[in-house]
């Protein structure tokens, strides 16, 4: 059932068995299961159906460290939050993400992928990539082969691509039919408020652009609302802990983590493209258990990050033109003259004057009909307690602060991501299947990352640890020291691990699913207390 | 440091030219007539690195720019061919070339030049090109 907070009397009080923050995947995925269990919940999401610009300009935020896109532009704020521009990889993370590993600082999560299993297994329905079957060597019947170089060194991790799906237009009529579950539109959560003991949370309050309010009683809440919007809810609820909600340790909002993914090398493509394909382009692939897309990036085994104590992660191969910016923005120039874009050209020039260097390769190699294979890279990023998200002086239109985000990379980093790409420039030179050449900058030891770009990927804010001096939320995603408060998403995440991790986000908020629905939460009369 | 455009077109263009594997022909010292007997190993082996001499020549320069030391024609040679069966037969050189390549790659023995990932065997080869 679906209702507007702008319908409503100013002042409402809203009695509800469980609150969910934020109508994106893991708020969605939890809405369902409760409604599976005729579980009492309200799901609260801050937009409507259908994007409004007032809405999301309540993203918008302050951006300082790496270079980032503006806040608005990463996360969306409307029904189905940002699966609304999900690509829709999908791939579990790898037992080893889980492990704690003395050359990965802060790694190690409280839970196991096992732990997790039975999880991601369910969460291929709901992202539509059954089978579950992530094995390269399980399709290769239904590929035309797979490259053939030493897997004691490397593996193909492969990806399945969802549809993509889009949460809010795929459960829409699920959460509809639903008879315990309702969804407010429209309501942003400005306050969590908590009791005078700080130990537990006795009311959301909300309001609607437009000026309603509102106030949520539950006895159990759950702040689904990613990572960058669900530190920055906890930082600004102040009012009986001023360091914020969890933030007893300072750790809400630290160890932002992301999925860096520039260009990192060009190289001479292999013979047999036949063979290369399910590596640079998604290849839909039927075998006897289904039928899947399914794309193949290549990782160094957990044999060799323990060997070479290397980072988790994968290269990502690409195939045709040129991939530079100065190139791109002539593309892009293109496409703007013809569509009378006189902003968008204008950019697109800017950026052309300011990659000479790739606008005049890429000419080259689009002239002489050169193709090169690229390569991109997803290595997790160490977990830093520096990079973070705080609020801002500036305010948004509903009065709250907005969030600045400060997303830093170290040396650490860069020479993570080299090792990786070096060893496996090796490895295809040394099989035959191409030769490699990796970016000055990445060599480089004194230049910057280059066109840096992250994948919207906001990781590690509330994070996940056994000890609350590590961690804002224990092993069930409890907030430390609260006891009806619970987070979902990618925020908990202890490491960032190379998959994209939607389908984790999913995996989570079922096991977080299971464990309200099973679980005794706080007695209603000890959380109906008197809201201010 | 940044290497300028045209020094990278120019290692591209060795590297890329990989279907047409000209002649390389030492002439003056003798030694060898390397030519199509390096076009049979895979696209992306040794021979995609000698589309012409005067390419093989410059990745040898690079590497001795690097490597100052490896400047002598003899040590060069032992380490390039040393160990090989036959050091007359064409086969005999290319089975050698391509087993010492192959090893240079799996054991991580490889330079950067010009950010291209070359095994130490290859840049050799090249520089004893460049000496020549």
């Amino acid at each position: 059932m679906y209702a507007n907070l702008r319908d409503y009397e100013n002042g409402a009080v809203l009695d509800t068995d469980i609150c969910i923050m934020g109508a994106g995947a893991a708020g969605i995925t939890m809405a369902r299961e409760f409604a599976r269990a005729n579980r009492e919940a309200l799901l609260i999401e801050s937009g409507d159906f259908e994007p409004e610009e007032e809405t999301l300009a309540l993203n918008e935020g302050k951006v300082v460290g790496e270079y980032y896109p503006p806040l608005q532009t990463a996360r969306l704020r409307y029904f189905g939050g940002t699966t609304n521009h999900w690509g829709g990889n999908c791939r579990p993370f790898d037992p080893i993400d889980f492990e704690k590993r003395d050359w990965v600082p802060y790694s190690g999560w409280p839970i196991t992928r096992s732990d997790l299993e039975s999880f991601y297994i369910r969460a291929t329905e709901v992202v539509e990539v059954e089978p579950y079957e992530f094995d390269a060597e399980t399709w290769r019947p239904g590929l035309k082969g797979l490259l053939e170089y030493d897997r004691t060194k490397f593996a193909d991790r492969l990806w399945h691509y969802s549809p993509p799906t889009r949460f809010g237009e795929r459960y829409r009529e699920d959460l509809d039919r639903a008879k315990s579950v309702r969804v407010l539109l429209n309501a942003n959560v400005v306050d969590v408020v908590l009791n005078d003991a700080a130990s537990a949370v006795i009311g959301f309050k909300l309001k609607a652009l437009g000026g309603k309010e509102a106030t949520v009683r539950a006895r159990t809440y759950v702040l689904a609302g990613g990572g960058i919007e669900n530190p920055r809810v906890m930082l600004m609820s102040d009012g009986v802990m001023p360091m914020g909600i969890g933030n007893g340790n300072d750790l809400v909002g630290r160890f932002f983590q992301e999925h860096a993914c520039p260009l990192l090398a060009y190289g001479v493509p292999p013979p047999d493209l036949e063979c290369f394909r399910p590596y640079y382009q998604g290849t839909r692939t039927r075998i006897d258990i289904g039928e899947a897309v399914l794309r193949i990036h290549l990782g160094p085994t957990e044999a060799l990050q323990r060997e070479r104590r290397l980072r988790s992660g994968t290269i990502a191969m690409g195939f045709g033109n040129h991939r530079a910016k100065g190139f791109l923005a002539f593309r892009e120039a293109r496409q703007a003259v013809r569509e009378r874009d006189l902003g968008q050209l204008g950019e697109s020039l800017l950026t052309m004057a300011r990659d000479l260097d790739g606008l005049v390769e890429g000419m080259y190699f689009r002239l002489t009909d050169k193709q090169a294979v690229w390569f991109t890279s997803n290595v997790e990023q160490e977990p830093n307690p520096l990079s973070r998200v705080t609020l801002d002086r500036e305010r948004d239109a509903l009065g709250c602060p907005q969030a600045v985000l400060d997303w830093r990379l170290t040396a650490g980093d860069k020479a993570a991501v080299r090792t990786i790409m070096r060893l496996l420039a090796e490895e295809l030179s040394r099989s035959r299947i191409a030769r490699v050449r990796i970016d000055d900058w990445l060599l480089d030891e004194s230049l910057e990352w280059k066109d840096l770009v992250g994948e919207y990927h906001h990781i590690g804010t509330t994070r996940m640890s056994d000890d609350p001096k590590s961690g804002v939320v224990d092993r069930d995603c409890k907030v430390n020291g609260i006891a009806n408060l619970y987070v979902a998403g990618s925020s908990v995440f202890s490491t960032s691990g190379y998959a994209n991790p939607t389908m984790t986000i999913v995996a989570l908020a079922l096991r977080l699913a299971d464990h309200l629905n099973s679980s005794t939460s706080l007695r209603a009369e000890e959380a109906k207390a008197q809201v201010k | 440091m940044a290497l300028s455009f045209l020094p990278r077109r120019r290692f591209l263009s060795a590297i890329a030219a990989i279907a047409t594997i000209a002649p390389v022909v030492l002439t003056g010292a003798g030694w060898l007539r390397l030519g199509r007997w390096l076009s049979v190993p895979a696209r992306a082996g040794l021979a995609g690195l000698l589309p012409n001499p005067a390419v093989a020549r410059a990745i040898g320069l690079s590497y001795l720019a690097q490597a100052p030391g490896e400047a002598d024609r003899s040590a060069l040679t032992a380490q390039v061919f040393g160990g090989a069966e036959e050091t007359g037969s064409a086969s005999g050189i290319r089975r050698t070339l391509a087993a010492k390549r192959d090893r240079d790659f799996a054991e991580g023995d490889t330079v950067v030049l010009d950010g291209w990932i070359v095994a130490r065997t290859e840049a050799r080869f090249c520089a004893l090109i460049a000496l020549s």
